[in-house]
Order: structure tokens, then sequence, then C-alpha cells
């Protein structure tokens, strides 16, 4: 029971976008997917669900090919950024029609959530907002009958009050029926606690794929004066620095030295998810700068 | 109830704590129903695992339990419980740290205690 | 069936249905109001009949033109359905389905309005009707039994339609991979192309020594149904049914294979 990507390759005219990709989805779980602009998170999100070919490798669920298969790709739905509705069509034409492919579709609690939303269900597609299409779509995800939603910028346009609507609907919605989703979204500090798992997309590879406590337990920001500081981090995996006159902080991505005795003048502190995201990334981009 | 997640320790290890505290606060009365998974989950955007994670050591610590179908409530006793673990914690977590920040100062033993003896009276 | 399969059928049928009665809604409004109108105004109402205007409606002809453009119409409903999780086999086999049910409702539509309303309008016998078609080539072939030969004129068009929608699928599969540039680009290159292709063929016309087409002509006649010695009227067929489901077989295929090669566009 998952979702498996197997040696994933994309390429657009000769570019690499993913590289020899492997992953797996697990039912019932919230995973994050990190990645800077352009690191082709969307790309592996249309792979997934089929509306991109992968120069090579294999995506499955349940060990059934996602590759032109209703049975399995109507297990899943992808809320894209791209808009894939017709601009004249009405939301609740949209509706009737994501009810008939899908089927169970759950109409009662599309209302409910348009009404909080405030979102008039009569009115067409392509007279929304930016912020009201993205509410559209996400109405539909959340009640689409499918084991994998996958939710590409969910809160793209959204103010900070439909965010947080959004949000505790997703939890609710999680609860009363446990199924997975994935969100790839650059506002990190508003999904680091909601997420069990993430992804982080770099370098056209997945170069960090765990639990999220698993995780924030090996990142570590170690700050104190220039030289207590890189005495104590000399050969550990360093993946950033930040100076302030003579005080220096290093982060610290993977085991600390447990035998190495903690100086008085240095303190040890643990990362949150998004400055981590952001020198595991930056750190990348330098060193592809260097070479 | 007041949850303040600003820390960088693990979410889970402060859901337990913020609970902890509320129980000690007498926020969550004994015998009381605490809130849901669910609610504290929808709150403050926590996965549901890491609330029920959170949870499940109060649970094994016996400060709350569990009734089937109904939630998690406050187990009486609970309040002198924490009362308890505190007094033992209370010379490591609060004397020793006071003691080593005096000396550093050169506050004689006297003069500690005449602050201690101070900090009654007016407070 | 597969519930996918019917319930994408079904959705693509109700819309079908809807552009086909604003299409005979837009032909009634062009052809028959319009000119009345016009003919109010400019005072000929004398010479308009609006009886012969209605009952010369080419019901037929216009399901032709409209089967070819609504079915190279792909890549919106390739977005809707790809988003909800129907794959592009399904999306093909349901649209052939419909090409094909369709097509056999309007033919029977058109034959009753052929012979029952322009027919008897214009004064003619069913026979006489069928000699004004293009059927008129086979009419007598399959002897003289009036109701055997409108049989015969209906599955001619029923293939004919469904022809001519394959065609259109497969034209728009391959327009619908094209990048915009590249379509605008195929627009204006195909009939110049094709211009270049029929001076060509003109001129090789004019000059029959330089290439002997006696054999290309003789095999386009033997797919016409002709046989040795058969008048007009009592060519084969059976040739030309075979013939266009042969052409039905081959756009069929281009258009599933383009047609699996649909994919997100940037």
């Amino acid at each position: 029971m998952s979702i498996q990507l197997q040696a994933i390759t994309q390429q657009f005219h000769g570019q690499t976008v993913l590289d020899n990709l492997n992953l797996t989805i697990e039912p019932k779980k919230i995973y994050g997917l990190l990645g800077r602009n352009g690191a082709g998170k969307s790309t592996l999100l249309n792979i997934i669900s089929n509306r991109l070919f992968p120069t090579s490798g294999t995506a499955t669920l349940d060990g059934e090919t996602l590759h032109d298969n209703d049975q399995t790709l109507g297990q899943l739905y992808l809320m894209s950024e791209v808009n894939m509705y017709n601009d004249h069509s009405r939301l609740k034409k949209l509706i009737d029609s994501t009810a008939l492919f899908y089927g169970d579709f759950d109409r009662a609690y599309a209302t409910q959530l348009a009404a909080k939303f405030g979102l008039n269900l009569t009115q067409r597609f392509g007279k929304l907002s930016t912020g009201y299409r993205t509410i559209f779509k996400l109405i539909i995800a959340l009640c689409v009958p499918a084991d994998y939603i996958f939710l590409d910028e969910p809160v793209l346009g959204l103010d900070a009050n439909h965010r947080e609507l959004f949000y505790q609907e997703l939890i609710d919605s999680y609860t009363n029926r446990p199924r997975t989703f994935v969100i790839s979204t650059h506002l990190i500090e508003e999904i680091a606690n909601l997420i069990e798992h993430v992804f982080i997309l770099d370098q056209h590879q997945i170069i960090v794929n765990g639990s999220v406590s698993d995780i924030l337990d090996r990142a570590y920001m170690i700050t104190g004066p220039d030289a207590d500081v890189t005495a104590y981090t000399s050969g550990l995996n360093i993946i950033g620095q930040d100076h302030l006159g003579g005080i220096t902080a290093n982060y610290v991505y993977g085991a600390l030295e447990d035998n190495r005795p903690i100086p008085d003048t240095v303190t040890v502190e643990r990362l949150d998810l998004q400055k981590l995201f952001v020198n595991l990334t930056n750190a990348k981009e330098a060193a592809a700068h260097v070479n | 109830m007041q949850f303040n997640f600003n820390s960088t320790e693990p979410i889970y290890l402060q859901v337990a704590d913020q609970i902890e505290e509320a129980i000690f606060a007498q926020s969550f009365a004994e015998g009381e129903q605490v809130p849901s998974t669910t609610e504290i989950s929808k709150e403050f955007h926590i996965n549901p695992a890491t609330v029920l994670k959170g949870m499940n050591i109060l649970v094994d610590a016996q400060l709350i339990e569990k009734r089937r179908g109904v939630g998690m409530f406050v187990v009486p006793g609970a309040q002198a419980q924490i009362v308890e673990k505190r007094r033992n914690q209370f010379y490591d977590d609060y004397v020793k740290n006071l003691v080593s920040e005096a000396r550093k100062l050169h506050i004689t033993k006297q003069e500690l205690a005449q602050l201690i003896e101070r900090g009654f009276t007016t407070q | 069936m597969s519930t996918k399969r019917w319930a994408v059928t079904r959705y693509l049928f109700m819309e079908q249905l809807q552009l086909l009665w604003r299409t005979y809604a837009f032909i009634l409004v062009a052809f028959v109001i319009l000119p009345l109108l016009f003919a109010i105004l400019t005072g000929n109402l004398s010479h308009y009949s609006f009886g012969s205007t209605l009952t010369d409606l080419g019901i037929g002809a216009v399901f032709g033109f409209f089967i070819l453009v609504t079915m190279s119409l792909t890549y919106d409903n390739f977005k809707l359905f790809i988003q909800n999780g129907i794959s592009r086999k399904t999306y093909c086999q349901a649209k052939v389905i419909n090409l094909i049910g369709l097509s056999f409702g309007m033919e029977i539509i058109s034959a009753l309005y052929n012979f029952l309303v322009t027919a008897p309008a214009r004064g003619h016998s069913g026979q006489a009707f069928l000699d004004t078609t293009v059927y008129s080539l086979y009419d007598h072939f399959l002897g003289t039994n009036l109701f055997v030969n409108i049989l015969g004129y209906m599955a001619f068009n029923w293939i004919f339609f469904i022809g001519l929608g394959l065609t259109g699928m497969a034209i728009g599969s391959i327009f619908a991979l094209l990048t915009k540039f590249a379509r605008n680009i195929a627009i204006i290159a195909i009939p110049v192309l094709g211009f270049f292709l029929l001076v060509f063929l003109s001129n090789t016309s004019t000059s029959p020594s330089d290439y002997n087409l006696d054999g290309l002509v003789n095999f386009l006649k033997f797919l016409m149904g002709y046989h040795a010695n058969a008048q007009p009227g009592y060519f084969n067929p059976t040739m030309p049914m075979l013939t266009m489901m042969v052409g039905c077989v081959i756009m069929g295929a281009i258009a599933y294979y383009f047609n699996q090669k649909l994919k997100l566009k940037k």
C-alpha cells in the first residue's frame, strides 16, 4: 500500500529537472514537499498524476502502474497551480463533473466549505480572483474521495484568515477520514508542525526524506565566539553560517560529537524546519556556484 | 488554556509540557475533560499524531486517562502528583542555578539567605 | 462498460448535444430568420419562401461539418479528464463511442427529414431524392426496393460521418501536442502546401505523357465501387464503404496514437 516512484528522470530540452529520483508515499500520512523555485516540485507532482511522462522511470500505486490507468489515477487527486478547469464553466457544474468522474463526492461538505470561505458556487471559474480559484480547488481537493491528495501551492493568494481556516479544515477532514496529503508550499513555518514527514527537493534529487521529528533531532544551531564555535563544530556537517560581530552561528545537520565537551561560552539550540531548509538549499547553491 | 509554541523543543514534548502546566495551574481541573487531540491539532496546526504522542506521555505518567469513546480526562490527584514531581526537581532546576549565579556575583551565603527572606516577605 | 468509461461517455454526449442544438439554432437564425428579416426590410417578401428555405436545410451536411470540428477539440477536455483521474485511453474510447452513437442518431434524424420533409416539399419521390445525392452512384445496385436503398444510403452516410469525426480527432490530437507557435505555423503552412500540391497535380494532368496515372485512376475507380461497364447508379456501394472503413481504421489509429501522447503544456 503506497505510491512508489522508481528511478524517475525528467529532462526538458536536454536540461535535467529530476535525476534518478526514488520516493515512497505511504497511506494516511501528511507530507510536506519542499523545494526552491524551479526545483521541480510541480514537475514531480505532474509525473505522479500522469500529466507528464518522465523521460525514464516508473510510478506505481500499490504495485499497479499510474500510467494511463483509471483505477489508480482515480485514487489520487492533484490540486495544481495550473488551472485545469475551463474558464467558462460554472463552479456548480465543475463539482458535478468531479462527482461524476470520481463518484462518492462529499457534496454536503463542499457546500459547507463554500459557505465558510464565502464562495458563491453559481459563478464561472474564469471570473474568480486568484485567491478564490485556490479556494475552489481546495474545496474540491478536500471533498474528493481519493486516498492520495496532492496540494501544489494550496494557499496561493489566500489571506491570513483563509489560510487559518484552510489548515483547520484540513486537520478536521484528515481526522474524519485519514488519507495522505502531500503539501508543496513555500510557507514552511505554517505547515512545519502539521506535516509528519518531509521531502526536500534540491539539485534534481530528494536530499531530505524523513519524519520531521527525526530530522529536527539532527539539526542544530551552535552559537558563541568565533573560535569556540569553530573548535566545537570542527569535523561536523556544517550546512550554513551566520556572523554578527565576533559571534558566529554554525548550522549543523547530523549528529554532534557526544564526547566533546560543550564550552560554557557556546549554546546549542535546535533548528526549526524553515531554518534547516534555507541552510540546506543555500549551501548546495553556493557549492554549485563554486564549481 | 494557554499554549505557547515558540521554543525549539520537539513539538510533542511541548504539547505534554503545556497540558501538564495547565493541570498544575488547575486550568484543567481533576476529573474534567482535557481538549481532544483534534481540537488541539486544529487550534495550533499540529499533526494529530504529534499531539497524540504528547498526550500519551501524560497518560503514561498517569496524569490523564483515556475513557473509551469520550476522550481524555484529568486523573484525580494529578495536580498533587505534579506538585510532588516539581518539588523533587526544585533543587536541580532552581537552587543549583541560583547558587552558581550567586557565586559568580560574589553574593555570600548570608546575603543570599537575606535576599530569599526579602523575597518571601515582599511577595 | 466500466463506470468511468460510461461516465465520460455521458459527459461528452451531453456536451455535444449542447453544442449541437446551438449549432442548429445558429444555422436556423443565419439561413432562415435573417434572410426573412432581410426580405421584410428590403420589401422583397414575395421572393422569400419560408417553406422552401426550411425544407432545404442540409441537416446532414451541417452535421458532417459539426462532427469534424467538435471531434477535433481535444486539449480542454483532456485537462478536465486528467484532473479527474481519467486516463487518455478512456477519454479516447468514450469519444469514439460518442461519435458512433451520435452519428447514428443524427443520420436517422437527417434521413427522416430528407425523406419526410425535403423530398415531399420538392415534389420528389424517395428514389428521385436519392438520385440527387452522392449515393446516386449506387442507388440501383441493391435492387428496386426503395427501403433497402435508403438503408444503404444511411449506412453509407453513417460510415462517412464516423470517418469525418475520426479525421477531426486525428487532426485535433496532433494539434493538441503542438505549441501555439507550431500550431500557427501549421495553420498557415498546410493550405500553402495544399495549394502547391494542387498546382503540381494540375500540371501533371495537362502533360499526361510525363506520368502514367492510369493505374491510380483505375485504383480510385475500384475503391469507388466501379466495375466493368457499370453505369452510375449501379456501382457497388460496399466498395466505398469498405474504403471508408479502412480510412476510419487509419484515422482512428492516428487519433489513438497521438491521444496517448497528450500531456500538460507549460
